[in-house]
């Protein structure tokens, strides 16, 4: 029904600032695909131009693979969904939801059936007749979404829909909109600067970053196997650990630990001038003092409740370590305790180019 | 020790003494203040209605002669007619012209914008300011719009138009733009955007303006006294003038009650956008 293909996208906004550098992306039929990254990453630009609400400087995209850079938003057949929803404050919401189709010159009656079934699905059906100011931050939310479906688009473009409601209703709202896309199947383009609304909704995602792709994949290739440095801190509830590493012998030495790796791996690690340890704090556990063997060591610094786990941050070397620690088997502040890290979960990325080396140590016998 | 408590002691009432003394002063000066502006309002209610008005407020003997001498006087009544005319006619074209302008403006970036937002602000003070009144008279000489109704309304509409257009600029700025570009992704084309969309969300801001200008136009006398010749075609505020007897005494019955209907249009206009729209200030701070 709806695939969206970018080939070779350039967004240069005038006089030189180049938003989107020479993007190739393919999102396939059906998929719910998210665009991820920090403010400032050209995510909404690349929406904004699938949309033609932007036109690109070169590059080609297509919808459904009929090539739609040249045509205006109107002829493309996609329906999106604001920040701030949109919804016009002088219609009811069954005007709006109605609009799309009055444009569009379907007949009254019709147009309003579909309206109706619009609302109804999303649970509106009481509140047809109210102004969009009548309405709380979840119900203007899903009158958009209502509004996007009446449409019935080959794609939907969602510009982060879910961060003006707090944070209760965001998490209702989206396996909200994760069973709405399941269910009626149309391919959706996500933006969000907000990684756990990516993992928890995606089938694949992309991360962005001035303007590149960094890395396209599911979410568990972006949790377990990031591209590079910059994806794995990007990515993540909790922020992964970095610290300078070396190769001696069979040994990987990093914030006082060492682990033996396996000569494959060593093969691997050799080209690198330089090497980062990434490790997250989800794999990094407490071990007993005495037992020396491959720790960091250092005193507590920090201490933060999760609800089942603590975040425990040591000072190891000048560098801080976080680990995350079961409730109730939290060290207290300053002590000095020891973490261990998961071999089979330590990343190894090149220090220059921020390019993984390594996802998980083999283990050696 | 008693001796820094009685300083104390002395210094506080020292202090509410003062206190009071000012105290008083403030209220005397609310009075003043308010007496200022309470007696002329007084005045335009009462005296209407006294059949031997005079400038001095004072309980009135009550009668509507006053109005009917109004009535019989051949200018007063149409002169208001004439009044509707100039000021709906300014309205229209303020609207007309000033709205897609400020549309235009708040959207669209070019060359030379900030410039043209400035001179606009420039010029709104001193087209029709009282030192272009000899120069506006003598292009409306030239140009055959002297004492006509279209030449009036065009010459005050000018005057009107820069602050309106920069008025109406500013409160389309704070309308987000995602109306009009979901507008757009929905297959709209500029006409119905610019009617199912931007015309009514910024309906508020153009009532606002209307009255503004309508108000603007109803209450100015200079400008109509000098383009509009004959005394037929004067609005109220220039007739108002011409209430005089032959020996020059002004007329104070007629003007009393001539005051009080040319001020009715005005007040029926600020009652109609305050309830419907309500008095803010657009733009900037939200209320």
């Amino acid at each position: 029904m709806g695939s969206v293909e970018v080939t070779d996208l350039v967004k240069i906004f005038p006089p030189d600032v180049q938003v989107l550098k020479d993007l190739d992306l393919t999102i396939h039929d059906g998929e719910f695909f998210s665009l991820l990254g920090p403010s400032g990453c050209g995510k909404t630009t690349l929406l904004r131009t699938i949309a033609g609400l932007e036109s690109p400087t070169s590059g080609e995209i297509s919808i459904s693979g009929r090539p739609v850079a040249a045509l205006p938003p109107g002829k493309r057949n996609v329906a999106m969904v604001f920040q701030d929803y949109a919804l016009y404050p002088h219609m009811t919401v069954r005007e709006n939801i109605a609009y799309p189709l009055k444009v569009q010159k379907t007949p009254k009656v019709e147009r309003n059936e579909r309206a109706e079934g619009a609302a109804t699905s999303l649970s509106l059906g009481e509140l047809l007749d109210r102004r969009p100011s009548q309405l709380s931050g979840g119900q203007q939310q899903r009158a958009a979404l209502a509004r996007a479906m009446a449409c019935r688009p080959d794609v939907f473009l969602l510009d982060e829909p879910l961060s003006n409601l707090d944070a209760r209703l965001r998490l209702e709202a989206r396996g909200f909109l994760k069973e709405l896309q399941s269910e009626i199947g149309v391919t959706t383009v996500f933006v969000t600067h907000d990684q756990s609304e990516a993992l928890a909704l995606s089938d694949r995602m992309a991360v962005l970053n001035a303007g590149n792709i960094m890395q396209i994949g599911s979410p568990r290739e972006f949790f377990h196997s990031p591209a590079n440095l910059f994806v794995a801190e990007f990515i993540g509830m909790t922020p992964v650990n970095t610290l300078p590493a070396k190769v001696e012998g069979n040994r990987l030495h990093f914030g006082g630990a060492e682990i033996e790796i396996a000569p494959e791996d060593i093969a691997r690690l050799e080209k690198a001038s330089g090497l980062i340890v990434g490790v997250r704090p989800e794999y990094v556990h407490p071990q007993p003092l005495h037992d020396h063997h491959a720790g960091m060591t250092g005193r507590v610094r920090l201490l933060e409740n999760l609800g089942t786990h603590h975040m425990v941050s040591i000072d190891v070397d000048g560098a801080v370590v976080r680990g995350l620690v079961l409730d109730g088997q939290e060290p207290s502040l300053h002590e000095t305790i020891s973490f261990v890290a998961e071999p089979e979960r330590v990343m190894i990325f090149d220090s220059e180019s921020g390019a993984a080396l390594l996802h998980g140590l083999r283990p050696v016998h | 020790m008693s001796m820094t408590t009685q300083t104390r002691t002395r210094l506080r009432d020292n202090h509410t003494v003062r206190a009071f003394v000012a105290r008083v002063f403030f209220v005397f000066f609310i009075v003043a203040l308010v007496t200022f502006f309470v007696v002329p309002m007084l005045w335009l209610f009462t005296a209407p209605f006294d059949s031997t008005p005079t400038l001095a407020v004072g309980i009135p003997d009550w009668t509507l002669d006053n109005f009917r001498e109004m009535v019989e006087n051949p200018f007063a009544l149409p002169s208001i007619v004439n009044s509707f005319i100039l000021s709906g006619g300014t309205v229209l074209i303020v609207l007309l012209a000033g709205a897609p302008a400020a549309y235009v403006l708040s959207r669209a970036r070019f060359r030379g914008r900030d410039t043209t937002l400035y001179i606009l602000l420039l010029f709104s003070s001193i087209v029709t300011g009282s030192a272009a009144m000899v120069p506006l008279f003598f292009i409306a000489l030239q140009l055959g719009l002297i004492d006509t109704y279209h030449g009036t309304i065009v010459i005050l509409a000018g005057g009107l138009l820069p602050a309106s257009i920069f008025i109406l600029k500013d409160f389309t700025d704070t309308i987000p733009r995602s109306y009009e570009e979901s507008a757009r992704v929905f297959g709209a084309n500029s006409f119905q955007m610019l009617r199912d969309v931007v015309a009514p969300v910024i309906r508020p801001g153009l009532a606002v303006i209307a009255v503004w200008a309508f108000v603007n136009v109803w209450s100015n006398f200079l400008l109509p006294f000098i383009l509009l010749r004959t005394p037929s075609k004067s609005p109220a505020a220039v007739v108002m003038y011409s209430f005089y007897t032959e020996g020059g005494q002004a007329v104070i019955r007629v003007i009393a009650a001539f005051s009080i209907v040319y001020t009715i249009p005005v007040l029926l206009a600020y009652l109609f956008v305050n309830r419907r729209y309500g008095f803010r200030f657009y733009g900037g701070i939200k209320g």
